[in-house]
């Protein structure tokens, strides 16, 4: 019969890989659960829709419209891309929406479900990882379509293109580690976040999405260089779009530093989690 | 014969704080300090704070059917989600030994647009079931839950009584060695009840279980151990349940006559 100890240090005597063992435990133990929330979460959004699952897929369309009129309108004029704006701004676009889809999700799972944790005692960290595999699922329809644009618009990929989605890994965990840092700050207080939703969307414009490396203004190009966000895009678009593999040094550093990050944002979940976890009603 | 001791609880304590602004820093700074490796000092109030679980001390053994009285705000959730392990504890020791299914809100956890076998599997997912043990107890869940005809339907087609059946079936399905039952005993209709109070009494035998009610009527059915919490301590244990119920109404319970609740 399993026998299960709890005490007020229960908790701080766990080192990393202590965390770490009970992150693998946890998801080995509940996997089917977990599996059974992916599916809950893809679906429940459609269950009442005429058209149902096909949203999946109408949504990205629907970008694409949009992006091909803003394209022939003549409305930007941005750096020296590689391939048509539009494909490029949609690729990138993609990749940003990835990005950020962990922090939001991550972020808001803790708080948005609150009521649900509280009343059933399974894993918080399911709910963290739920939210993650349906931002992985969501990425590869937007992705797909921006592909086939890519083709429509004379793109050609070469055998780089193939590392494209593992070149990606860097910025899953980046995203990762930031969602859950401000998942257990928010349950404490919503200031951080507030401020954090504003830094996110001018690091938009202060990365290489809607511009390439190459964009003309000196300014941005001094900030792209120290923005670490800048090689994690622009290293597997580059890969996609053969254009080699410029300041891949760089590019291994700051995956270091993200994967180290990641780990340490689930420790400090683990750790930090429960002793604030009884705010979520406040 | 020793009795086998499923539950212990020894001298647990708990702290809330009491305004909303306070309670924020509190946060804050506690989040500062796991960051930087700083002890928390759990075990000492500060601003607004107060002990709403002190010094409790609880046995469970196999065949209790526990119950827990006391007014809201006495600290039976606190406790129950401690015991649960959704809460830390500040002060003290927990140990369990088996198996522990919790029913706080008998609904929560189940989705409207998803059948009831499909919650089947959410729920007990969410009780620590793999896909293969949800299986085995499909049939029995199901059964036990009258809703044959309907296990196919979406869940928002159901009456409250209907889901609450359903969640208490799948709670029971678990087979817990400790099942904790809080407020979650108004399931379906008279007969229903019935039904479920002897189903509890049937399998105390392989197990211990808590129930936290207001409704007296309950105890005296139920019951074989009864314990009074008021503000935060116990103040009375027995296995005269008749008794304890005299002592809840006549010294907790906040009635202006009597014969209300008997």
């Amino acid at each position: 019969m399993k026998s299960i100890v709890y005490t007020p240090e229960s908790n701080h005597q766990k080192s990393l890989a202590d965390n770490l063992r009970e992150l693998w435990s946890d998801l080995r133990n509940f996997r089917h659960l977990l599996k059974n929330l992916v599916i809950l979460s893809l679906t429940k959004q459609y269950k009442k829709s005429i058209l149902g699952i096909s949203w999946l897929i109408i949504s990205p369309i629907l970008s694409v419209v949009v992006w091909v009129l803003l394209q022939a309108s003549g409305l930007f004029n941005p750096g020296d891309t590689p391939v048509p704006y539009v494909a490029f701004v949609l690729l990138s676009n993609s990749i940003w929406m990835f990005f950020i889809s962990f922090y939001h999700g991550i972020s808001d799972c803790i708080l948005g479900r609150g009521g649900e944790l509280l009343q059933n005692n399974f894993p918080k960290i399911i709910i963290v990882f739920e939210r993650i595999i349906v931002s992985i699922i969501n990425f590869v329809i937007p992705l797909t379509l921006s592909i086939l644009v890519l083709l429509l618009f004379g793109a050609r990929f070469g055998w780089e293109a193939l590392f494209f989605l593992p070149a990606l890994l860097p910025l899953v965990f980046l995203g990762i580690a930031i969602g859950l840092v401000f998942a257990v700050i928010k349950v404490v207080a919503v200031d951080f976040t507030v401020l954090f939703d504003n830094v996110i969307d001018v690091l938009k414009y202060l990365s290489p999405v809607v511009y390439s490396t190459a964009v003309a203004s000196d300014l941005i190009q001094d900030i792209i260089k120290w923005n670490p966000l800048t090689y994690l895009i622009d290293f597997p678009r580059k890969l996609l779009l053969g254009e080699g593999m410029d300041a891949w040094e760089l590019y291994l550093l700051f995956s270091l530093i993200s994967l180290a990050l990641m780990i340490l944002a689930f420790r400090f979940f683990y750790l930090a989690l429960p002793w604030v976890f009884e705010k979520v009603t406040l | 014969m020793e009795q086998k001791l499923l539950l212990d609880v020894e001298k647990v304590c708990k702290k809330f704080c009491k305004d909303l602004k306070w309670s924020m820093f509190h946060g804050m700074s506690d989040l500062l300090k796991i960051t930087f490796c700083i002890d928390l000092k759990r075990d000492q109030l500060r601003a607004e704070e107060f002990w709403a679980i002190s010094d409790i001390d609880l046995k469970l053994f196999k065949g209790d059917i526990l119950c827990i009285l006391g007014n809201n705000g006495s600290g039976k959730t606190t406790l129950m989600r401690m015991i649960s392990g959704i809460y830390p504890l500040d002060k003290g020791k927990i140990s369990i030994h088996g198996k522990i299914s919790s029913l706080f809100a008998i609904r929560s956890g189940m989705h409207p647009h998803f059948s009831g076998r499909e919650n089947i599997y959410i729920k007990g997912g969410m009780f620590g079931l793999n896909q293969k043990q949800i299986k085995e107890k499909m049939d029995w869940i199901i059964e036990f839950s009258e809703l044959e005809d309907f296990i196919d339907s979406p869940l928002g087609t159901y009456s409250a009584g209907m889901r609450s059946r359903l969640g208490y079936s799948i709670a029971v399905g678990t087979q817990p060695d400790i099942l904790i039952i809080d407020e979650g005993l108004a399931v379906g209709d008279a007969s229903f009840r019935l039904k479920c109070f002897e189903n509890l009494k049937s399998i105390s035998k392989d197990c211990g279980i808590i129930f936290i009610t207001h409704n007296i009527k309950r105890v005296k059915v139920l019951a074989n151990r009864i314990m009074i919490l008021d503000k935060g301590k116990f103040v009375y244990e027995s296995t005269l349940v008749e008794e304890g119920m005299d002592y809840y109404i006549d010294n907790c319970a906040k009635l202006s006559t009597r014969e209300f609740l008997s």
